[in-house]
């Protein structure tokens, strides 16, 4: 790279003027002293690419981005929602011109057909069939190809792709490379192509286009109510329920916004489906920013997961395990999926971990808490009701070495032991060789309060110093 | 059989159309007798209660200090166990981050030891007293439950008196028992049916082991009841036999003690009580 600065990119003047981009600024400048310049800031402009590539979803959800300031959109099937191909790209380039930017799409058989036609031609629709044809007379950077190959081939004399598009491919492989013939075979259609969409595509979705944008809420929720009837009816065709919805709202200004519902069992009632919007709308608390409007509404299914036709008892009762899955849904979707759960059971001895909250959605198997071997119901119970998930240091006083504390001092208030029963000694697990045994003592002190402390290393062997900690309360 | 299967539809059609007169009416969903009371099984507490804790209402259970918590927190949960006993619905159990970080949080082996099977509890977390409400109503509308447990810190300004009113009207719309559980609260007046005041007491003796720690106590008081007197009682619970009992009078506790080494010098502290006699080591 020559360290001078150059033109990465020209407006329509500029073009007009005969500068291109690579041309040094010194040079630009001595043929327009007037010449404006701003620096390059790639972070930005991906930034924006990446908002743009958000907008243009409304006409497909396969986007993918192309090097160059570009998007490659995969509208197979889609170009008879807009009246056509060419209505297609002209809808495109009105809506872009009207944000502000200057834009060239072409549609055309493959991904390389339809860069290079954009970028190198004036054509806005390449016919089926003719992409030789078209290609032919266009520069070798049409290809898509790095600018060393280029340079190279140029040297070489090569600078059309028609003239090498006659040439026997091995040489040309040997000397340049095989993505040269990867691309020239992309372009032409010999070989498959496929863009790699930047979100994943769902399996399912319903959407409705409004010539008037829409802005009211009450609005915005009656189509989501006709969306999700539309998408029960897909659904219950093939014996599936939604486990996770997402709703775009595309804004006429470009704007998308994005909401996503998860639930722990597979839905496809509307009514449900509208109740876990509504309660994630509650929640989120954002005033409802319409902007000028929304054009277009699409809600999608994520995830799926196998859901039989929901029986009905003679009586006409609803199941009442639908009714507690539906509140944990809605209590998720209002508070954060991460806040409700069920408390399991852990193979594990060391206390902290002989129980795990489980999600609402986790549907790893779940272990049981059956009784331990030793726990009889006649004895005293031997764990706390209620466990801090850090134990708590206490300044206690204790006698050496395997004695109960006689005194302690939890959180700045001073308790004196009644009773105390213990030690029960948990050894930390063999793998860990750093941790500690702990002694465990249930202790209850003059006014009736019960607490389970431990003390962290055995006097002597492990520690010197050991330390007491207080990990529980008992009722 | 076809008239058998007749008899049979027509029942169910009667019970759901009465069902459905009494919610237009606005009374409670009938439930049977029996299920509409949780009785402690303890008799002058029972009489007290016209019964037991009405099952359709909601109940508020508190506690003076924060270190005074875990006893009402028990106390909530042994009358979830006794409603488990009779009722295979589940429970759920709506707790504020800030109570959880103050008293630790339920502990499953433990909740297990005490009698509560944990699989049959679902734990909300909430962040802010807004969200415990709204969890809170929303869960006593739903059939599905047998109980809601919510535990907050204090008094909060969203939970006023209109909150509990709608709280008590949703338990009584549908059956569902409401237990407020309050850290650190002091008395207010309120709506629910019986409010409750819990301090710890020394653990009663298990067979005669003096020195050992026995079954759960605690001091009640029942500090307001909307249809009977009031009254202190120490209960006791046996998480074997799943039941409540009257505690004996609390033995004096006495505090560990041990006689210091240094006894034997002059001026030893009054901590280290009489000394009578050494016997030196060496």
């Amino acid at each position: 790279m020559k360290s001078a600065l150059r033109l990465a990119a020209l407006d329509e003047r500029a073009r007009q003027l005969r500068l291109h981009p690579g041309q040094a600024l010194a040079d630009a400048r001595a043929m327009i002293p007037a010449l404006e310049t701003a620096a390059e800031d790639c972070t930005a402009d991906r930034v924006l690419l990446e908002s743009l590539a958000d907008w243009a979803e409304r006409y497909t959800p396969l986007v993918a981005l192309d090097a160059d300031h570009g998007l490659i959109l995969d509208i197979t099937g889609t170009a008879h929602l807009f009246g056509g191909e060419e209505a297609l790209v002209a809808d495109l380039c009105t809506r872009l011109t009207a944000q502000g930017f200057f834009a060239r799409a072409a549609i055309a058989d493959t991904p390389g057909a339809a860069s290079a036609a954009a970028r190198f031609t004036e054509l806005s629709v390449v016919p089926a069939g003719t992409a030789a044809t078209m290609l032919a007379p266009l520069p070798l950077a049409a290809l898509r190809l790095d600018r060393e190959t280029v340079s190279a081939m140029d040297r070489v004399g090569l600078k059309r792709i028609g003239q090498i598009a006659a040439l026997p491919r091995a040489p040309l492989a040997a000397r340049f490379g095989t993505m040269l013939i990867r691309r020239l075979d992309q372009a032409l259609g010999l070989e498959e192509e496929s863009i790699a969409p930047r979100r994943p595509v769902a399996p399912l979705s319903a959407e409705r286009r409004f010539a008037e944008p829409i802005a009211r809420e009450d609005d915005v929720a009656q189509t989501l109510a006709s969306l999700a009837a539309t998408l029960a009816a897909s659904l219950e065709a093939r014996g599936l329920g939604a486990r996770a919805l997402e709703l775009a709202l595309f804004r006429v200004d470009g704007f998308v916004a994005r909401t996503v519902v998860a639930t722990s069992r597979p839905v496809r009632t509307p009514k449900l489906v509208l109740d876990l919007f509504r309660e994630k709308f509650a929640g989120l608390g954002e005033t409802f920013d319409a902007g000028f409007g929304f054009d277009v509404i699409r809600l999608a299914v994520n995830a799926t997961a196998p859901q039989n036709p929901a029986q009905i008892d003679l009586a006409g009762d609803a199941d009442s395990d639908a009714g507690l899955g539906q509140l944990i849904d809605r209590i998720g979707a209002r508070l954060g999926p991460a806040r409700v759960g069920r408390i399991v059971a852990e193979n594990s001895h060391i206390p902290e971990r002989a129980e795990r909250f489980a999600l609402a959605g986790d549907d790893a198997p779940k272990e049981n808490f059956g009784p331990l071997p030793s726990f009889d119901p006649d004895s005293a119970i031997d764990r706390p009701l209620r466990l801090f998930t850090r134990p708590e240091p206490v300044e206690a006083i204790a006698e050496v070495p395997d004695g109960p504390p006689v005194r302690f001092r939890w959180r700045r208030v001073l308790y004196r032991v009644a009773r105390a029963e213990g030690p029960e000694r948990i050894a930390a697990e063999w793998w860990r060789n750093d941790d500690l045994t702990r002694d465990y003592f249930r202790v209850e002190d003059i006014s009736g309060h019960r607490f389970w402390l431990f003390r962290e290393g055995l006097y002597g062997r492990e520690s010197l110093a050991p330390r007491w900690y207080l990990h529980g309360v008992f009722a | 059989m076809a008239m058998h299967a007749r008899a049979s539809m027509a029942r169910q059609a009667f019970a759901r159309l009465s069902r459905r007169i009494a919610e237009i009416e606005g009374r409670s969903v009938c439930l049977p007798a029996h299920r509409a009371r949780l009785p402690f099984s303890i008799r002058p507490l029972d009489a007290m209660l016209s019964g037991g804790l009405r099952r359709d209402a909601l109940h508020e259970i508190r506690s003076t200090t924060t270190r005074d918590s875990i006893a009402a927190a028990g106390f909530a949960v042994a009358l979830l166990v006794r409603l488990g006993m009779g009722d295979h619905r589940p429970f759920l159990l709506v707790s504020e981050a800030d109570a959880l970080g103050e008293a630790g949080h339920p502990y499953g082996p433990g909740l297990e030891r005490f009698g509560l099977d944990p699989a049959k509890l679902v734990v909300v977390r909430s962040r802010r007293p807004t969200e415990t409400l709204w969890v809170f109503e929303e869960a006593l509308r739903c059939r599905a439950l047998a109980a809601v447990l919510a535990e907050i810190r204090g008094h909060p300004r969203q939970l006023d008196l209109t909150a509990s009113r709608r709280l008590a009207l949703r338990a009584r719309e549908s059956g569902v028992m409401g237990l407020l559980l309050r850290q650190a609260g002091a008395a207010e007046p309120g709506v629910a049916a019986t409010r409750w005041h819990v301090a710890p007491r020394p653990a009663a003796i298990l067979d005669d082991f003096a020195a050992g720690i026995g079954r759960p106590a605690w001091r009640l008081a029942l500090e307001c009841n909307r249809n009977g007197p009031t009254g202190i009682f120490d209960l006791e619970w046996n998480h074997g036999s799943r039941a409540f009992a009257l505690a004996e009078p609390a033995r004096p506790a006495l505090p560990l003690s041990r006689a210091s080494l240094s006894g034997d010098r002059p001026h030893p502290s009054a901590d280290a009580g009489t000394i009578m006699a050494f016997r030196r080591a060496s």
